[in-house]
C-alpha cells in the first residue's frame, strides 16, 4: 500500500476552470469523506485521480509512480461511480452478473464469493439486468464493486444516494468492518454529511476548485466554535479571530471560527459557545457568503 | 495476469457475444429468404447461408465496434484499464469475432458434403479482407464518435451506408470477375491492412483525451 498524491491539478471544461491547483495526498489506511457543494468537483478530482479524466496541469502519483496510463498503479486504485438508469448504453445493457464478470477482470484482487455475500445481505438478484434497478440497487451494486474490488485504495461516489436510512446504516457498518480487516483506504464523497461524520476519520472540503481543508474529523470539530449573543459581546470575544460565516438578526450575532493553535475565545458570560456538527461547520464554511 | 491479458479476456468476452448474436441473425436471415424464394435448391441455401453469416458478421463488427467506442472503452476506463489496451480492444474484439465467424465457416462447409473448402475460398479471402477493413474503419469511425457523440454515429451511418451502396452497385455493374483479378486482390489486401492500421493508430493518439463520464 502507499500514499496517492495530487500536485497542482488544474482542470477546465472550455473556459471554466473547474479545479485550480489541487495538492492533496491521501495517505494509506484512513477512511476519507470528500464533501463539497454540487457542481465544485468532487467527481471530476476523483475521476483524475484514478486516471479516468485527463488533466490539463498536475500529476498524480501512487507510491511514488505516475498513476496516468501505468497499470502497476492503477492496479491498486477502484473508482466506484455512481450508475445511472437512465442511459440506455454502457454497464445497464449487463445484467449484474455480467458486470460483476468484467470487474472480476480488470480489479487483480477481485473478491467473487465477497461480492455474491454483499448481494445476498442487500437481497439483489444478480441476474437482473442494471436498467431494472432503484437507485437505491444502483447504490448498492456501485458499493459491492468498491468493497469487492479490495483495491488498496477504493473511491466511492455518492455511494449512500438513495439508500433508505436502513441500508446506510448497513453500509457504514460494511465499510468500518472491511476498514478493519483489511486496512484499506477508502475516500467517501457524500452529500449526507452528519451521519457519516463518526465514520470518517479525515474530511477533505472542497470549494473553488480547490481544498479549503482536509483534517483530522475529530481534531477539526474540536477547533470548531459558534458563538452567539449580543454583537458587540460577540466580536469582543472573537477579536483577532478569522471568522467564517457571520449570522446577524436584529442586534444578536451568530459567528462560526476555527481556532488555530495557541488560539482562543475571549472569556464573556453574556455570549453562548456551542461546538458544531460537521455538517454546520460545513455549511458555514462552504455555504453561500452573505 | 498483465494488463495485456485482461485486455485479450475482455475483447474475447466480448466477441463470442458478438459471434453468437451474429450467427443467430444469420439462421433466421437464411431461414427468412429459404422460405420466401420457392426456387432456392437445399444446395444454394447451404452455400448462401455461409454469405449470409459473413455479410451479417461484418455489419455487426461496425455497429458493435461504433457502439463500444462510446460504450466500452470508457467501461474498460473506468474499471482501471490503461487507455491504450482499451482503445485497442475495439480492433481485438473485432479480431476474435473475426477468428469465430472463419471458424465456424471452415466447419460449416467442412461437413457440407456438397461443398470442399476449396470451393469457398474466395468467399473466405473477401470475407477477411473485408473484415480487417471493416475493424480500422471501425477504429477510424470510432474516434469521431468518441470526439463528437451522438451526430458522429448518424455521421458514421449514414457514411456506412452511402459506402455499401456504392460497393453493390460497382459490384453488380462490374461483376465478381472483376475482383478475381491479381492486382486487385493485392490492391484490396494492401489498403485493407492500411486501413486497419491507420484506424488503430488514430484510436490509439485519440485515446489520451477519453474522459469517463457517469
Amino acid at each position: 500500500m502507499g500514499n496517492l498524491v495530487c500536485k497542482g491539478i488544474v482542470k477546465k471544461y472550455k473556459d471554466k476552470v473547474v479545479l485550480n491547483g489541487v495538492d492533496l495526498t491521501i495517505e494509506e489506511g484512513k477512511i476519507y469523506g470528500l464533501i463539497g457543494r454540487n457542481g465544485v468537483g468532487k467527481t471530476t478530482l476523483l475521476s483524475i485521480m484514478t486516471a479516468q479524466n485527463p488533466a490539463n496541469e498536475g500529476t498524480v502519483q501512487y507510491d511514488g509512480e505516475q498513476v496516468w496510463e501505468n497499470r502497476k498503479a492503477l492496479d491498486h486504485l477502484c473508482f466506484s461511480r455512481e450508475l445511472n438508469a437512465l442511459t440506455t448504453l454502457g454497464p445497464n445493457t449487463q445484467k449484474i452478473k455480467e458486470y460483476f464478470k468484467i470487474a472480476s477482470i480488470y480489479y487483480p484482487n477481485w473478491d467473487q464469493a465477497y461480492a455474491e455475500e454483499l448481494m445476498k445481505q442487500f437481497g439483489i438478484d444478480q441476474k437482473k439486468r442494471i436498467s431494472k434497478l432503484s437507485k437505491g440497487m444502483l447504490s448498492m451494486v456501485t458499493i459491492t464493486i468498491g468493497l469487492a474490488s479490495k483495491a488498496d485504495i477504493t473511491i466511492l461516489d455518492e455511494p449512500v444516494a438513495g439508500l433508505d436510512v436502513v441500508a446506510r446504516e448497513d453500509f457504514y457498518r460494511m465499510l468500518i468492518e472491511e476498514h478493519a480487516n483489511s486496512g484499506r483506504t477508502f475516500i467517501v464523497s457524500t452529500h449526507i454529511i452528519e451521519e457519516a461524520a463518526d465514520v470518517f476519520e479525515e474530511v477533505i472540503f472542497l470549494k473553488d476548485g480547490n481544498v479549503l481543508l482536509k483534517e483530522n474529523t475529530v481534531d477539526l470539530l474540536d477547533r470548531a466554535r459558534h458563538v452567539t449573543g449580543v454583537a458587540e459581546d460577540v466580536d469582543l470575544v472573537t477579536e483577532g479571530l478569522h471568522k467564517y460565516h457571520e449570522e446577524k438578526m436584529g442586534r444578536s450575532k451568530g459567528v462560526t471560527v476555527l481556532l488555530e493553535e495557541g488560539q482562543s475565545l475571549k472569556e464573556n458570560a453574556q455570549v453562548t459557545v456551542q461546538p458544531l456538527s460537521l455538517q454546520n461547520l460545513f455549511v458555514a464554511l462552504c455555504g453561500r457568503e452573505e | 495476469m498483465s494488463g495485456f491479458s485482461r485486455t485479450m479476456k475482455y475483447s474475447f468476452h466480448q466477441a463470442w457475444q458478438r459471434t453468437l448474436v451474429s450467427l443467430g441473425v444469420s439462421v433466421v436471415y437464411s431461414l427468412y429468404f429459404m422460405l420466401m424464394d420457392d426456387t432456392l435448391s437445399l444446395k444454394e441455401f447451404i452455400q448462401d447461408f455461409g454469405t449470409y453469416l459473413l455479410f451479417v458478421s461484418v455489419l455487426f463488427m461496425t455497429i458493435y465496434g461504433l457502439v463500444s467506442a462510446a460504450v466500452n472503452v470508457p467501461e474498460q476506463i473506468s474499471f482501471g484499464c490503461v487507455r491504450l489496451h482499451a482503445a485497442l480492444s475495439l480492433s481485438l474484439s473485432n479480431i476474435f469475432t473475426m477468428g469465430f465467424v472463419m471458424l465456424i465457416l471452415v466447419g460449416y462447409y467442412a461437413v457440407m458434403p456438397q461443398f470442399s473448402i476449396n470451393d469457398n475460398l474466395m468467399l473466405f479471402l473477401h470475407g477477411f479482407e473485408g473484415m480487417l477493413a471493416v475493424t480500422g474503419l471501425t477504429a477510424f469511425l470510432s474516434v469521431l464518435v468518441m470526439k463528437f457523440g451522438r451526430y458522429a454515429y448518424i455521421g458514421c451511418i449514414i457514411v456506412l451506408a452511402l459506402c455499401s451502396g456504392f460497393f453493390a452497385g460497382f459490384m453488380s455493374k462490374m461483376g465478381n470477375d472483376f475482383l478475381a483479378t491479381a492486382n486487385l486482390e493485392f490492391i484490396f489486401a494492401v489498403a485493407s491492412a492500411a486501413i486497419l492500421i491507420i484506424g488503430n493508430i488514430a484510436l490509439a493518439v485519440y485515446s489520451k483525451y477519453i474522459e469517463v463520464k457517469a
